[in-house]
């Protein structure tokens, strides 16, 4: 019977020595990208008795990427414009569809009447994912005026209207315009739907945001955040690398 | 003994790398789940007509509110007072006013500071009540009024029927 193959791994007395030990320095001297460090808690100086200060404990904190937008987002502002013929109906003015490597954040929106409305006007913009997400509604106080210069109370072509959303990839939102006219206080309008209206208004939308992206623009093949950092200090990495 | 020493350095150098997850809390920063509230409204309130509901934040199933910024305009100063209702309790029994942005012209409004002024609050709301600011008109004209409320909502984990306007709500992360 052939004796069964013993691994004589425990008696080497050099690799026993070494056992444990890990090299300081990373494997290669590349810049890594750490889109993480947005709040640091600077526990790691030195005491003033000279302790070590690798007895203190240190942490990268993270800042969701749909609150802070790291180093590597991208802010976009995707502007719409349509024409709107008639009252009291809804109009499609435009589409995002977040794209498959990267989660869409808005921040703001701000719009424009360029003509049609009038005096007093209503309209509303809706925001559909496709279900009703957000509906709001502004007016023309000063049809005399430029929009950045008062046309409008609660925002104009360059004062954004708050507006707080993201997109996880692949998702849509589309964003709709409703031109009302007069209302009362019910909210119901003076004109009925499909009215015409003339002339037709148009409208023109911009959201702004950022494009924040889910996977980690490091060297070599993107890689999803959500698998944390592709870093050498991984106890896990370390012990593979020491051959255990 | 050094093998003990070095293993713990290891063990250190992976825990120093470690990454964290802070929580926001949700009445600072929107969770991941969240919805944007950002709701404005511009309506002619009549005089003599009492208090009557201005601007309501529509009721989401299993979903709890979060106003953070509100702002009301009018025209002229003391001509109409406001009230939060949260389901049938008034939030302050004291009606406040807001300090007015905008001005009457012959035939039309002019903004005064630009955009409509905005108060920072807090109000924490669930999904059973409706939350609607309400208006009083105190002249004898009709007075236009314009107001927006920003926020959001953050789903709340509990079950619908047992939600009191006392009880807290976790905050809401999406955990990596």
């Amino acid at each position: 019977m052939v004796p069964a193959e013993v691994s004589r791994r425990d008696d080497d007395i050099d690799r026993q020595y070494w056992r444990g030990w890990v090299p300081e320095a990373p494997r290669q001297g590349h810049y890594q990208a750490e889109d993480d460090q947005l709040l640091m808690i600077p526990t790691n100086q030195m005491e003033e008795n000279g302790a070590n200060p690798q007895n203190h404990a240190w942490a990268v904190g993270t800042c969701p990427m749909w609150n802070c937008p790291n180093f590597w987002a991208d802010p976009f502002e995707y502007r719409f414009e349509r024409c709107v013929p008639t009252w009291e109906q809804e109009y499609l003015m435009g589409t995002i569809v977040a794209p498959e490597m990267s989660m869409v954040v808005v921040k703001s929106v701000s719009y424009e009447v360029i003509s049609g409305l009038g005096q007093y006007d209503l309209f509303e913009f809706s925001m559909k994912d496709p279900i009703l997400k957000d509906q709001w509604e502004d007016m023309i106080i000063d049809i005399g005026v430029p929009a950045s210069d008062g046309k409008y109370v609660f925002a104009s072509d360059v004062k954004p209207l708050p507006l707080e959303y993201h997109l996880d990839r692949n998702n849509r939102l589309s964003f709709f315009v409703k031109a009302r006219g007069i209302v009362d206080l019910a909210g119901n309008s003076n004109h009925f739907p499909g009215e015409i209206l003339n002339p037709n208004a148009n409208f023109r939308l911009s959201v702004q945001g950022w494009l924040a992206p889910l996977r980690k623009n490091v060297d070599g093949a993107p890689r999803p955040t959500d698998l944390g950092n592709m870093e050498f200090a991984n106890l896990d990495e370390a012990l593979y690398l020491e051959g255990r | 003994m050094i093998q003990e020493a070095l293993l713990a350095g290891a063990a250190q150098r992976a825990a120093k790398n470690l990454v964290i997850p802070v929580r926001m809390p949700s009445y600072t920063d929107i969770p991941f789940w969240g919805d944007p509230v950002t709701i404005t409204r511009a309506r002619p309130v009549d005089p003599g007509g009492g208090w009557v509901d201005f601007l309501e934040v529509p009721v989401r199933n299993l979903n709890a509110r979060v106003i953070y910024r509100y702002g009301i305009t009018t025209e002229t100063a003391n001509v109409a007072e406001f009230r939060w209702i949260l389901g049938n309790t008034l939030l302050s029994v004291a009606p406040f006013t807001m300090t007015p942005g905008i001005e009457r012209h012959l035939d039309r409004f002019v903004v005064h500071p630009y955009p409509v002024n905005l108060r920072d609050t807090f109000i924490f709301a669930k999904s059973k009540y409706r939350l609607r600011i309400q208006v009083r008109n105190l002249t004898i004209a009709q007075q236009y009024v314009w107001g927006i409320v920003y926020g959001w909502y953050y789903p709340s984990l509990e079950s619908p029927n047992e939600i009191t306007p006392q009880e807290g709500i976790d905050d809401t992360v999406r955990d990596f």
